[in-house]
């Protein structure tokens, strides 16, 4: 078959010790960070330079094979996984950080750079890279430019797009080009924030021009504890009316308390119903003050205790809660889906309410912890994934929840993206106009469409995976 | 004339029409409009509503007369000559705010609505748009041209604060891309690709808005240098500290004025005290001519953009943006001595500059462009004499691969009737 021969081929190019074959070594590659959704590639290939990830993809593409670009996997919507009979091209041992200007406050990096290294190299220089997915110590650059990834800090500071001025990228058919650069200028069409967020689908970032920030000179942290959800929105509410833009504002409803509770004995109050958990950061002058200022907030919206971090110790505990949900979920549920969906700031309770709601009709368990200053809801939903009847259940209830979140003039998706997970649901989000006009673009990139098939955009034929309409 | 769209009469044009649009939807002549070079559509058709603005470009569509699109008209000189005139498209009517949510800080408005409007709104929720471009009348302008001013710095431009778009493609296709949230990741970044593709690729109707609260408290630092280099420097260990500032500019106002560092900071009160006091701090050791600080002032910055709004509208100047890495510009700036530009505005920490020139030629902007170029940037003519368009590409090399901008034009626009001619060179070409 052409997929056999195309690895040869490969295998030519790139030496047969960068080609995986055996089934063995394939299953790693069966799926991203959602193991509901699974696909075996006919082979993972390993390029180190530009110049072999184009020859890769022009190989694949003129001989009619699907190819599927894949950094650390730890994408939360299928976007990474194969399409039959195709070859997924793993671009981790591009993973050099090529030049840290700090004149220019930029990086130039390859796209397997683990999206903290970034900030580790800029550190010595006061700088790090603000994006801030919760898997920032895995996922790659590579991957967050086509999630356009977001993170706890993208209140204050904006998502990938937002620090990402350049790409050498290579076009489905091999061709190399280049979008942007150090400059955040662009004329023309601008192309690479067309690229971010295209989920691997209108070709391939080889290279990454990120923005660098300045650290914050302070930081002060805040945790709330509420009994109503409402309360703790209000708060959320008036934190953001009053002019100060908090680095994060961070949510946690009771089932995730409960579970952090549980597993670290944080002593939070066993009535407790939400979270907060504020950082400002920025100059130490005025820090005080604005603190004591959302204090008061809290404790006008009924708080029933607000703690301030006193030391960098005392900060990295009280994240600590935040941090450790995920992991403290897992000792309460054989599996876990972390939902994504985003909703006008003020229609948070309302949309939390639905939550619950369709937790009930469905009993699945569903625990919440979100970026509350961008309305950005995770929800995610507790089950056993070896039971097929809880899996239809769990993407049912998922379904339910996207509406909700529609319905209230929200998307259905802030962070992780459509991939496979959420590809029907985009026809509740756009018309067929808005669809044609995204089908249209891919054909300029992708005519063939073999770059990432099966992703984002719904075809005449209903997905085999993820929730359905 | 009648059988070729490109020039035919008013009195045609308008038939043709006249079954879209009321008659008052159908101006003649051009109200109040700055000259469009030497080929000046005959017509302003003005929609009220998306359902006539579909229309109207079916019916566009349908004879090939070619559109240039525009809001209030007030950044027309922007763009290479039209090869083809045709009529004006102008969303001047559709100016609603369609929704406002104080509490979400977001705002969807129409295409036409003056930004001065939608400022006076948001400002009685002690809100704001943080954009301040120069020369931009209404959102829909801001969005076609990508606009920002000085604020840039820290807030981005039109791009980083528009967070959906509704829009009527060439055929007459409405569209939407993105939405009203503050983060979305569903399906291609439509919005991204229609702000600054200055009309040629669709009409923009409808645009969201992220909002910003007005900042408690505002100052501003300035210092007057001998030289550049002073100016550069101060601006440079401003960049360096551990201020946050609003904007950060290095500028000669005009050919009298020294060159300058100014710094502009809003916030709480006592963080922007505290900034001001270490930016005059860090600007004395540069030994400055002048230093002048200003509290609750937002007047140099509004000098900056009234400035050079009167540069881009004076049909005798030129006025040239600079893309480029933010160290590059103190090199482009001396390396442009010889061109003798009358005023530089540069906004340190977005990498973009502004050079202003008496005595344009199309030589100037070659000699501007190479320098540019040969430090990683790029050089866009934001209004030039005529003469000088006709010898000039305005726009210069894009940022990215024309071959796919002109598929991308194809695809979407066909019969390349959005302002044929007026943007990148080649891009319609067959």
């Amino acid at each position: 078959m052409d997929a056999e021969r195309i690895a040869n081929e490969m295998a030519a190019i790139l030496g047969s010790e960068n080609v995986l074959r055996d089934p063995v070594s394939l299953m790693t590659y069966e799926s991203d960070g959602v193991t509901l959704y699974k696909a075996m590639p006919h082979a993972v290939v390993f390029p180190s330079t530009t110049d072999e990830v184009s020859a890769v993809a022009r190989l694949a593409n003129n001989a009619g094979v699907p190819f599927t670009a894949r950094g650390a996997g730890t994408g939360l919507s299928g976007g990474a996984i194969a399409a039959e009979g195709g070859v997924i091209i793993a671009l981790n041992k591009m993973n050099r950080i090529l030049e840290l200007d700090i004149d220019n406050r930029c990086a130039v990096v390859e796209p397997g750079v683990v999206n903290l290294w970034i900030s580790d190299a800029a550190e010595p220089h006061g700088y790090h890279y603000a994006p801030d997915p919760s898997s920032q110590k895995a996922c790659t650059i590579g991957g967050n430019v086509a999630e356009n990834s977001g993170g706890p800090h993208t209140l204050k500071r904006g998502v990938t797009v937002n620090h990402v001025t350049g790409l050498e990228w290579v076009m489905p058919d091999g061709e190399i080009v280049q979008f942007g650069g150090k400059s955040d200028g662009c004329v023309g069409y601008d192309l690479r924030g067309l690229a971010i967020g295209s989920e691997g689908t209108l070709g391939i970032a080889t290279k990454i021009v990120v923005k660098l920030t300045p650290n914050p000179q302070t930081h002060k942290t805040l945790l709330a504890v509420f009994d109503s959800m409402q309360n703790a929105s209000q708060t959320v509410s008036e934190t953001i009316a009053s002019g100060m833009i908090p680095a994060s504002l961070e949510m946690m409803d009771r089932l995730i308390i409960g579970a952090v509770e549980e597993a670290f004995q944080f002593g939070f109050p066993e009535d407790a119903e939400a979270a907060l958990l504020i950082e400002l950061d920025g100059l130490e002058a005025g820090m005080e003050a604005q603190a004591e200022q959302i204090a008061e907030i809290c404790r006008k919206n009924k708080a029933q205790s607000v703690q301030v971090a006193r030391s960098e110790e005392e900060r990295q505990l009280l994240w600590k809660s935040r941090k450790q949900a995920f992991g403290a979920l897992g000792r309460i549920a054989k599996d876990y889906l972390t939902q994504d969906g985003v909703v006008p700031r003020t229609r948070l309770p309302e949309t939390v309410t639905e939550v619950y709601r369709v937790s009930e009709k469905y009993g699945i368990p569903i625990a919440n912890v979100f970026h509350a200053g961008d309305g950005n809801i995770h929800p995610v939903l507790l089950f056993d994934q070896s039971d097929p009847e809880q899996v239809e259940k769990v993407l049912e209830a998922s379904g339910e929840i996207m509406r909700a979140c529609v319905e209230v003039g929200g998307v259905i998706t802030g962070e992780h993206g459509i991939g496979v997970e959420k590809i029907e649901f985009m026809r509740l989000l756009f018309s067929e106009n808005d669809l044609d006009l995204m089908t249209s673009l891919r054909d300029v990139f992708n005519p063939n469409g073999l770059c990432n098939p099966g992703k984002i955009i719904p075809d005449d034929e209903p997905s085999q995976w993820g929730m359905t309409l | 004339m009648g059988n070729d769209p490109v020039n035919e009469s008013a009195e045609s044009l308008k038939k043709r029409f006249a079954g879209v649009l009321d008659s008052d939807q159908i101006e003649t002549r051009p109200d109040g409009f700055p000259q469009l070079d030497h080929h000046e559509p005959a017509l302003v058709l003005l929609p009220k509503t998306d359902e006539q603005l579909s229309e109207t470009l079916r019916c566009a569509n349908a004879s090939k007369t070619p559109i240039i699109p525009t809001g209030l008209g007030t950044a027309l000189r922007l763009g290479n000559l039209p090869t083809a005139p045709g009529a004006f498209l102008s969303t001047r009517l559709m100016n609603k705010i369609v929704d406002y949510e104080p509490r979400d800080l977001t705002v969807i408005a129409q295409a036409g609505l003056p930004i001065e409007t939608l400022q006076k709104t948001a400002d009685e929720e002690n809100q704001r748009l943080a954009l301040d471009p120069p020369n931009a009348g209404s959102l829909g302008g801001l969005v076609a041209m990508d606009a920002g001013g000085p604020l840039r710095d820290a807030y981005g431009s039109t791009r980083d604060l528009c967070l959906g778009v509704r829009a009527a493609l060439a055929d007459g296709t409405l569209v939407k891309g993105g939405g009203r949230v503050v983060k979305n990741a569903a399906g291609y970044d439509i919005t991204r690709l229609l702000v600054g593709s200055f009309g040629t690729l669709g009409i923009v109707y409808e645009a969201a808005f992220r909002l910003h609260p007005q900042p408690e408290k505002t100052a501003e630092v300035s210092a007057e240098f001998e030289s550049w280099s002073g100016a550069f420097e101060a601006a440079a260990n401003l960049a360096r500290s551990e201020l946050e500032p609003e904007w950060l500019a290095v500028l000669r106002l005009d050919e009298e004025s020294a060159p300058t560092a100014a710094v502009g900071f809003g916030g709480h009160s006592e963080t922007v005290e505290y900034q001001t006091k270490r930016a005059q701090e860090i600007m004395s050791k540069g030994e400055p001519i002048a230093l002048e600080t200003k509290a609750n002032s937002e007047q140099a910055r509004l000098q900056m953009r009234d400035r050079l709004n009167g540069a881009l509208n004076d049909a005798n100047r030129m006025t040239c943006r600079v893309f480029a890495p933010m160290s590059a510009f103190a090199d482009i700036v001396q390396a442009s001595e010889r061109l003798r530009p009358s005023a530089w505005q540069i906004r340190c920490l977005s990498g973009v500059g502004y050079a202003v020139f008496n005595n344009p030629s199309a030589e100037t902007v070659h000699a501007l462009r190479e320098e540019t170029a040969a430090r990683e940037g790029s050089v866009v003519v934001e209004s030039a004499p005529v003469a000088v368009k006709r010898e000039a590409d305005v726009w210069g090399p894009p940022t990215g691969p024309l071959s796919v901008m002109r598929r991308v034009k194809l695809k979407l626009d066909p019969s390349r009737l959005l302002n044929r001619g007026r943007f990148l060179k080649g891009l319609d070409d067959e």
